[in-house]
């Protein structure tokens, strides 16, 4: 076999080295301009700057305490979770039907457009009229609005899939469903992923706005309700504690995509 | 004359025709095409590019409809589904593989999905490898490998499936020279090993009559048959002393004259009849 060429693979060693690399480019800024934040608030004490460590201590006081929690946090990451895996129940099976007929993706995209054009929060009067004010508006409200970009990569990515591998599936005999499931949903696994990872972000954005529209409880309701108090301190606490779920949040659904799309990121590394 | 035609026919085309419609009114791509391919045959089907092959190919494995004719595998004609039996190696083996499988789940997926045990299904997958000299890269994914070693992938894969006829089309048009000599002596090595019917489109003239029992000759726009030739050379065959052969060269100049300057064919030769008690 003349063609054999050593495969690259990752090594554990590397693999240690990536992390610490990835530790210490990511973590370092932060630390730098984290303290650079505090040096600069505590020798000009502006007034609507605390200090980073002023924000933690009120983080710990006011947010980490079983009140803090259950009222306001947990209610946030409530709606965007289940907003979000609302919109993905649907916006799937949804975007891999209309992806798998031509003609109806056709009719169906340019649509999809136009509803992904209108800005959400315009759209949240009509579902105050509709749901009132309650945790059930919130979370159909986030699903509506995350929907359209889980629909539009869903049917971008059914409708790529290869001529050539639904064929060999095809010669092969596998048709139907289970065509369906072990071709055309891996083949198009990267873009539903790449789907889901903007309406994650998407979710916390309008979470956000409909907490601060309608609420009584919520990251950003509390955030909101501390401005027009002057509560300055409170309000950076609800802005960090709600950058740091985003972040949390990010990190988790980006492991699930490298553990899934591990071949993909491989083929593409080769493809180079 | 012909052994293999007294054996039962494997593929049988009669009188087919395929035409697709454009904006100036309805092309013939393949017009009045019959030949049969019998039991343990190794067929090649050579022909200038845009002359109809892969369409063809297409029709046998069930993925495209003949507009007029019949195509019958084993007996039974094709009725609009996928037949049976029939498996195809396509030229662009990166895309044919499924790069989210390793090469033994590739080589395994066409199995799962008919009842055999997995202990069948194995045992298969090993023996298919092993033919294509790939036993060692059976955990790995598709990308990790060149691409001759993938279209290896393919062919174990076909493999695998025990066709009862192989269809190949153009499958070693992107790889380079060496590969291709190595892959081409693989295919006849598997084709004696297992006694695959194989049919085998390419439009290199050299290796349609390297690899194969028989040549069929087609003309482009319309696709029809100008040749339908028995190889004279014995097996097994070496890529430079059978090259080298009279017999070789002659066949080779034959078909290299109705493809390059066509228009002489009526000359050069008329086409045989193709069917079992025509010869």
């Amino acid at each position: 076999m003349a063609q054999v060429r050593t495969p690259r693979r990752t090594t554990a060693k590397e693999f240690g080295q990536g992390i610490a690399r990835w530790v210490l480019e990511s973590v370092a800024l932060i630390v730098v301009l984290v303290a650079l934040w505090q040096v600069l608030t505590s020798v000009f004490h502006p007034l609507y700057f605390p200090t980073p460590v002023a924000i933690w201590g009120q983080i710990a006081r006011a947010w980490f305490t079983p009140l803090g929690f259950t009222a306001d946090i947990l209610p946030s990451f409530e709606r965007v979770t289940l907003g979000w895996l609302l919109a993905a129940v649907i916006g799937v099976p949804l975007g891999v039907a209309v992806g798998r007929s031509r003609s109806f993706a056709e009719y169906v995209t340019p649509l999809v457009h136009y509803a992904r054009a209108v800005p959400p929060p315009v759209i949240l009067p009509i579902f105050m009229i509709f749901f009132g004010v309650g945790n059930a508006m919130k979370v159909v409200f986030i699903a509506v609005g995350v929907l359209w970009p889980i629909l539009l990569n869903v049917i971008k990515g059914v409708e790529s899939v290869e001529t050539v591998q639904l064929d060999t599936a095809t010669v092969y005999g596998i048709g139907g469903s289970r065509r369906l499931l072990h071709v055309v949903l891996p083949a198009a696994m990267p873009d539903i992923l790449a789907g889901l990872r903007i309406s994650l972000a998407l979710a916390f954005v309008l979470m956000v706005i409909s907490e601060m529209i309608a609420a009584s409880g919520g990251i950003g309701y509390q955030i909101l309700q501390s401005q027009a108090q002057f509560d300055i301190l409170n309000m950076w606490a609800g802005i960090v504690v709600l950058a740091v779920g985003g972040v949390v949040f990010n990190a988790v659904l980006t492991t699930i995509e490298g553990r899934v799309l591990r071949w993909h990121r491989g083929q593409r590394r080769e493809a180079l | 004359m012909n052994a293999a035609a007294s054996k039962p026919q494997v593929l049988s085309v009669q009188d087919l025709v395929y035409a697709y419609r454009t904006a100036d009114g309805e092309i013939e791509a393949i017009s009045d095409l019959s030949f049969a391919v019998h039991e343990g045959e190794f067929v090649s089907i050579v022909g200038p590019s845009g002359s109809g092959k892969t369409t063809l190919m297409k029709i046998v494995a069930g993925l495209l409809q003949a507009t007029k004719g019949s195509v019958r595998i084993l007996g039974k004609p094709l009725t609009g589904r996928v037949p049976d039996g029939v498996a195809l190696v396509f030229q662009d083996y990166s895309r044919s593989l499924f790069p989210w499988m390793t090469v033994q789940r590739n080589v395994e997926f066409p199995l799962s999905h008919r009842r055999a045990s997995r202990a069948d299904v194995a045992q298969r997958s090993r023996e298919s490898l092993s033919a294509v000299g790939l036993v060692d890269f059976a955990t790995r994914y598709p990308w990790e490998l060149s691409g001759g070693m993938q279209q290896r992938v393919a062919i174990a894969r076909a493999l695998a499936f025990r066709p009862r006829l192989l269809l190949m089309d153009e499958p070693f048009a992107s790889v380079d020279a060496q590969t291709r000599a190595d892959l081409e002596d693989l295919v006849a090595d598997v084709h004696q090993q297992f006694g695959t019917t194989i049919l085998f489109v390419t439009h290199d003239i050299d290796e349609s009559v390297y690899l194969s029992d028989r040549v069929l000759v087609l003309s482009a726009h319309p696709a029809r048959l100008l040749l339908d030739r028995e190889v004279p050379l014995s097996r097994p065959r070496d890529q430079v002393a059978t090259r080298e052969l009279h017999d070789f060269v002659r066949l080779r100049a034959e078909i290299a004259g109705l493809i390059l300057r066509p228009g002489t064919e009526k000359t050069a030769s008329s086409p045989q009849d193709t069917s079992p008690g025509g010869r």
